[in-house]
């Protein structure tokens, strides 16, 4: 699925698609890059991490795992052993596009930007647990967002603003965008996105990295 | 003669109504030869002559290796020495960052004076430039999980005071690496930071924000900054400095101090209430201020311009020093008389920009005229009246009678405008009359 707005994907090949539970898709071995992992974990995790290395059944990471428990946001650093069905999908970032992300950071142009100490989780859409603090952060400029989607797309970003009608503006963001075509290579796709509004019904959640795991 | 001109298709005369315009137009537009004297205030537009490019290239050469320098450019009087500085500064040639300053005055503050001068021109682009590359340098680029910049500031403060502690005052160092990578990292106190490294004087709460203690009207302080920029920074720097042998003459070389050998006297005013000072006095005091902080810096690279009379003592001196330290004093650069052909391209290229700023009728106001290249072929098309008012002999007289001295050229240029402009004499007799006004 390609969600309308975005722009043109970039041709994403097959090598970037590390794992994919779904499509029986697994290159085992030892990968290094900007890997961005899909769990199938009741929190709705992600992994973020430079390495990853698959075998038959499990997986090793040493990264940082975000996902919302409950009412809270976790965030956690270490070496996760995962198994092959807990993981959703792996994938590895287009070099070109994570160049671009890293090389529009630190820019002064935005000098009050809010960076929050300790993750913590913005908006979550759940019957059990809703969260939505949005309002309370309109107009502030916050730091090291991160969105799960519906279909499991993922949006990572620099900077996050709520706008006017509550609807979250990612700067300096890609969008990992998950595609039911049954061509392997069409399966992932990675956009970069200089600006990117999104409406609210197709986030699960929004969650701001701290800057005490950034360290 | 009636002739086409403009632009090579345009359709307008040059005949003696638009000649009459032109002299009208100039009793009232500030003349094209009022300015005969290049400033360092004043930023140089017009190129430099054909004849010294060459010489520009010798020195964006020379500035290519890794170590401090001098570089003297001598000349005489109203040569042309701060427009061939000016050229530098203006060349694409120069592969470096250059900076025109002027020297401090006395040795109070001198290098604060340096530092924020220097600061000044060096400008707030490229002092973030500087403060990014200097981060990641020492491990700001380092990409946490693949993706996310490290925000542990402290960490990468301590990896550079590490790396540097061996070439710097210790205290003045991990301020200054402090605030430089608070500026590149941390959003709520990079604008003060800023402030800090543009050298500002700063109030207490400020600095206590960014967790400094002094700001760069701190002598140490100011000369640690710019030994870090000029060493850190991934292009060449280069300072340039015009009349080395004037500023030298009046520079003081006295400072107050208090009873803890603080100068308390940085205004100059004190001077009744305070013991003075003055261990370096004479006209090398200045030298060796720059000396003793070239010995400090490396890499530093500074042009300076002396008159031909004063020079030769000036250079000795630098060679004598050169002898007894690593520094390395070029041989100087002699900017000789300017050619004939120069002389030429500086009338018709006043001429030109002159009759462009004011929209005025002239053979040279044309976009694709160039002087350097065109001459002959614009020559063929106007024949004399390319050259008026005046005419290719008087171009050639003046030349003459001052030697190929550009500043005396442009000075009869202008005495011959300000006849015609003041109505001492007609356009049409300037052939016979020229002589009148003209001074060797």
């Amino acid at each position: 699925m390609v969600i309308e707005g975005t722009r043109e994907p970039l041709p994403s090949s097959i090598q970037n698609l590390l794992l994919d539970s779904e499509n029986r898709i697994l290159q085992t071995g030892f990968h290094k890059g900007s890997i961005i992992t899909k769990l199938k974990d009741g929190q709705n995790s992600i992994v973020f991490s430079d390495t990853i290395d698959i075998s038959e059944d499990l997986s090793k990471i040493d990264g940082l795992k975000v996902g919302v428990n409950g009412d809270l946001a976790i965030a956690e650093k270490g070496v996760f052993e995962i198994s092959k069905s807990k993981i959703l999908y792996s994938v590895k970032m287009d070099k070109e596009i994570v160049k671009t992300f890293d090389k529009a950071r630190f820019n002064t142009s935005f000098p009050y930007i809010t960076a929050f100490l300790h993750t913590s989780c913005l908006y979550n859409y759940s019957q059990k647990h809703p969260i939505n603090h949005l309002d309370f952060v309109r107009g502030e400029i916050l730091s090291h967002p991160v969105a799960l989607l519906y279909h499991n797309s993922i949006l990572v970003g620099d900077r996050a603003v709520i706008d006017d009608q509550g609807y979250p503006v990612f700067y300096n963001a890609f969008l990992i965008q998950r595609s039911e075509s049954s061509q392997p290579e069409e399966l992932i796709s990675f956009t970069y996105e200089p600006i990117f509004r999104m409406n609210i019904h197709f986030i699960k959640w929004i969650i701001i990295l701290g800057v005490e795991m950034l360290k | 003669m009636d002739y086409h001109f403009g632009s090579r298709n345009a359709e307008v005369t040059f005949d003696s109504a638009y000649k009459d315009k032109f002299v009208k137009k100039l009793s009232f537009l500030l003349p094209p030869f009022d300015r005969f004297v290049a400033k360092v205030e004043l930023p140089e537009q017009e190129p430099v002559f054909p004849s010294r490019e060459n010489e520009i290239r010798k020195i964006a050469d020379m500035i290519k290796g890794n170590r401090s320098m001098i570089i003297p450019v001598i000349s005489e009087v109203g040569a042309g020495k701060t427009h061939f500085l000016w050229g530098i500064y203006n060349s694409f040639d120069v592969e470096a960052i250059t900076t025109f300053l002027s020297f401090p005055r006395s040795k109070e503050k001198f290098l604060y004076y340096l530092y924020s001068n220097f600061i000044k021109q060096f400008g707030q682009n490229n002092l973030r430039d500087f403060s990014q590359n200097f981060g990641e340098k020492f491990g700001a680029a380092e990409r946490l999980y693949g993706l996310f910049r490290t925000q542990n500031t402290e960490r990468i403060v301590i990896s550079a005071i590490d790396q540097l502690k061996d070439e710097y005052d210790p205290e003045c160092l991990e301020q200054c690496v402090n605030v430089t990578i608070q500026h590149l990292m941390d959003n709520d106190k990079s604008q003060i930071a800023e402030r800090w490294l543009l050298g500002q004087v700063m109030d207490v709460e400020d600095l206590f924000l960014i967790n400094a203690t002094d700001d760069l009207s701190n002598e140490c302080m100011a000369k640690t900054m710019l030994k870090l920029i000029i060493e850190n920074h991934n292009e060449e720097i280069v300072l340039l400095f015009d009349d080395l042998d004037k500023v030298a003459k009046e520079f003081d070389s006295s400072t107050v101090f208090n009873e803890t050998g603080v100068d308390v006297n940085w205004a100059g005013d004190l001077e009744e209430v305070c013991e003075k000072n003055s261990p370096d006095s004479g006209e090398f005091a200045l030298l060796e201020e720059l000396i003793a902080l070239m010995k400090d810096i490396n890499n530093l690279k500074i042009v300076v311009t002396l008159e031909q009379e004063e020079s030769g003592r000036f250079i000795e001196w630098l060679k004598d020093k050169q002898d007894k330290c690593s520094i390395y004093i070029a041989d100087p650069i002699q900017l000789g008389p300017i050619s004939l052909k120069d002389a030429y391209h500086l009338y018709f290229s006043r001429l030109k920009n002159f009759c462009l700023k004011y929209n005025i009728n002239h053979p040279t106001a044309d976009r694709f005229f160039k002087p350097e290249k065109d001459l002959e072929e614009y020559l063929d098309i106007y024949r004399e009246d390319l050259y008026f008012p005046l005419n290719q002999e008087i171009l050639e007289v003046i030349y003459g009678i001052t030697f190929g001295n550009p500043r005396q050229i442009l000075k009869n240029f202008k005495r011959i405008f300000d006849a015609i402009i003041f109505e001492e004499i007609r356009v049409e007799d300037i052939k016979t009359e020229y002589k009148r006004f003209l001074r060797k």
